[in-house]
C-alpha cells in the first residue's frame, strides 16, 4: 500500500507549484475584495486536497494505468485504501502547513490581523472535517466511474457544494423569525469549541471510512478492461 | 503422470456480442504453449480470465493447481504477464517504473531486470513517453521477466517488434523452459513465431477452441489434400477443413491423413490427391473458413 501512496505523490509532484499559484492568485484576490481574508484562506486549502485527490484518478485514465495496477500482486481493495490514505495524508500535511502558517501570522502579524489569524487557526479542523466529507462524496463517484465519466457529476457537487450553503442559510434566515435566527446563531456561538474540535473531525473520519467501504465495493464491480 | 501448471476447464464468458463457449486446454510443467487465433477470437479474453482481470460466468481455471479466483495474489507473484497494450505512467521513467512495479513482487530481481533492459537496449533513463511502441513491449517483457515467474502469459507480445528483436525474445522464451520448471502461454496471430518455439497449439475461434494438441502431432496428423475436380465426392468433401473449390480441382486440410487415405480409396480406388505439408497459418485459415462457412470438420 505504501509503493501505491508514494506512486499517487510522486506522479504529481509537478502539479504542486501550480496549485500554489493559483492559492496565491486566489488569497490576493479575495484580499482585494473583501475582508473575510481568514475564510478564504480556509477555503482555498481545498484546492491542494480536492487537485491531489482529482489528479490521481486523472493519471490513471489518462494513462490507463488501473490496468496495470489491478494485474499487479496486490487486492483490488488495497488500491482503494492506499488512494484514501493518500488523500487523507495530503490533507493532513496540508492542514498542518496552514496552522504552522496562521500561528506565524497571528506572531508575525503578517496579511491577518492576530485575532484572525487565531480565528482561522481555529477553523482548520472545520475545514479539514468538511473537505473529509467533501471527498467521502466525490471519491466512490470517481471509483465506480472513472475520472473522465465523474468529471461532471464531480463539478455539479462541487459547485453546488458551495452555492447550495449561502443559499440555504440565506433560506434558512428567510423560513425562521429574525429574531429566532439571531438566537440560534448566539446559541452556536456559545457552545464550547473544544467538542467541535475533536467531534467534527471524528465524525468526518467516519464519513470518510464508510465512503472507503462504498469505494471498494464500487471498485470491485467496476469492468477495468 | 504430466503435471499440468495451467488448467482451464470449461470457460464461459459472455460479452453483448461475443462469448467464450467452454474454452478447455491444459499447460504441461516446462513447455511453450502457442495460442493462436485471429483478431477478435477470444484470446485476449481468455488470458485475462486467466488472470482473473475479467470476471467470468463459468469453468474454472487452475494454476499451479490452485484455483485463480481464490489464489489471486499468491498466483500472480509467480506468473509474468504481458498484456495486448502496454500502460505505464508516461511521465514517469524506465528506471522508477521497473522499481515501482517491483516493490510489489518478493522475488523481484532488480539486477536480473537492469540486465534484460541492456539487453533489450532500453535506456532506464529515458521517460516512458519516450518510448516507441517496440521499446514498451520490451520493457514490458523485463518487467514480466524480473521476479522469475514460473508461469509466463504473454498477449501478442511479438507484434509491434521488429524482426530481430522477434527473434531474440523467441530465443528467450526457449533459454528460460530449459530449466523444465518455467512454463509460456504466448498468444499471437504471428503463426510463424509460435511454430518456432512452441510446444503445444491451441487454436480458438470464434470464442472456441477448435484444436488444443501437441504442435508434432498437428503438424504430422493434419494435411493439406489437393485433387482434381474429378475426384471430388461429397463424403470426402465433409471431412476436409476450408475446403477450396475451383474449376480444375479442389483441396482442403484433413486431421487425420490415414483415416482420409481409406476414405478415400473406398470411394475412388484408383484416384490421385496430394498431401502437402500443412502450416499453422494455412490450417489457422481454414478454420477459420470452415467457421465463417458454418462448417464443422473437427469435433
Amino acid at each position: 500500500m505504501w509503493q501505491l501512496l508514494v506512486k499517487d505523490l510522486i506522479i504529481q509532484k509537478n502539479n504542486f507549484p501550480q496549485n500554489i499559484i493559483v492559492f496565491v492568485f486566489m488569497v490576493i484576490l479575495f484580499s482585494l475584495s473583501s475582508n473575510t481574508i481568514g475564510i478564504m484562506l480556509g477555503s482555498a486549502t481545498f484546492i491542494f486536497i480536492y487537485s491531489f485527490a482529482m489528479r490521481t484518478f486523472y493519471e490513471d485514465d489518462k494513462n490507463n494505468t488501473l490496468r496495470l495496477l489491478v494485474s499487479l500482486p496486490l487486492k483490488k481493495k488495497t488500491i482503494v485504501y492506499a488512494r484514501y490514505f493518500a488523500v487523507l495524508v495530503v490533507s493532513l500535511v496540508i492542514t498542518l502547513v496552514f496552522a504552522l502558517a496562521a500561528v506565524a501570522m497571528k506572531s508575525y502579524n503578517i496579511l491577518l490581523a492576530p485575532e484572525e489569524a487565531l480565528a482561522f487557526l481555529y477553523s482548520l479542523p472545520f475545514y479539514l472535517s468538511l473537505y473529509m466529507i467533501l471527498c467521502a462524496v466525490f471519491l466512490p463517484i470517481n471509483f465506480k466511474l472513472g475520472y473522465i465519466k465523474a468529471a461532471s457529476i464531480n463539478r455539479f457537487i462541487f459547485m453546488g457544494f458551495f452555492i447550495a450553503i449561502p443559499v440555504m442559510l440565506n433560506f434558512l434566515k428567510n423560513l425562521i423569525p429574525f429574531q429566532r435566527f439571531q438566537n440560534i446563531i448566539s446559541s452556536l456561538k456559545n457552545i464550547p469549541y473544544s467538542p467541535f474540535i475533536i467531534i467534527l473531525p471524528i465524525l468526518s473520519l467516519i464519513i470518510y471510512l464508510v465512503s472507503m467501504v462504498i469505494s471498494v465495493s464500487f471498485f470491485r464491480r467496476r469492468q477495468i478492461f | 503422470m504430466e503435471q499440468y501448471i495451467l488448467e482451464v476447464n470449461g470457460l464461459v464468458k459472455r460479452y453483448k456480442d461475443f462469448s467464450l463457449e467452454k474454452v478447455t486446454f491444459s499447460l504441461p510443467e516446462g513447455y511453450i504453449m502457442g495460442f493462436i487465433g485471429q483478431n477478435g477470437a477470444g484470446k485476449s479474453t481468455t488470458i485475462k480470465a486467466i488472470m482473473n482481470l475479467v470476471p467470468f460466468e463459468a469453468g474454472d481455471i487452475k494454476i499451479f493447481g490452485l484455483d485463480n479466483k481464490d489464489h489471486t495474489v499468491e498466483l500472480r507473484n509467480k506468473i509474468g504477464y504481458v498484456s495486448e497494450e502496454q500502460y505505464f505512467y508516461e511521465k514517469m521513467s524506465v528506471d522508477w517504473t521497473g522499481k515501482f512495479i517491483g516493490s510489489f513482487y518478493p522475488n523481484w530481481d532488480q539486477h536480473y531486470f537492469e540486465k534484460l533492459l541492456n539487453q533489450f537496449k532500453v535506456e532506464k533513463t529515458k521517460k516512458i513517453k519516450e518510448l516507441s511502441k517496440g521499446m514498451k513491449v520490451k520493457l514490458s517483457m523485463a518487467l514480466a521477466l524480473a521476479h522469475h515467474p514460473k508461469l509466463l502469459i504473454l498477449d501478442e507480445p511479438t507484434s509491434g517488434l521488429d524482426p530481430v528483436i522477434r527473434n531474440e525474445l523467441l530465443e528467450l522464451f526457449l533459454d528460460l523452459i530449459q530449466d523444465e520448471k518455467t512454463s509460456i502461454l504466448f498468444s499471437s496471430h504471428i503463426t510463424s513465431d509460435i511454430e518456432k518455439v512452441a510446444d503445444y497449439i491451441t487454436i480458438i475461434n470464434d470464442g472456441k477452441v477448435i484444436i488444443s494438441e501437441d504442435k508434432h502431432g498437428i503438424l504430422e496428423n493434419w494435411g493439406i489434400i489437393k485433387a482434381e475436380n474429378s475426384y471430388f465426392h461429397q463424403e470426402i468433401a465433409n471431412k476436409l477443413a476450408g475446403l477450396n473449390k475451383g474449376d480444375f480441382g479442389y483441396s482442403g486440410a484433413t486431421p487425420d491423413l490415414e483415416a482420409f487415405e481409406v476414405l478415400f480409396r473406398k470411394i475412388f480406388p484408383q484416384g490421385k490427391y496430394l498431401v502437402e505439408r500443412i502450416t499453422l497459418d494455412e490450417l489457422l485459415l481454414r478454420i477459420v473458413k470452415d467457421s465463417e462457412e458454418n462448417v464443422a470438420i473437427i469435433s
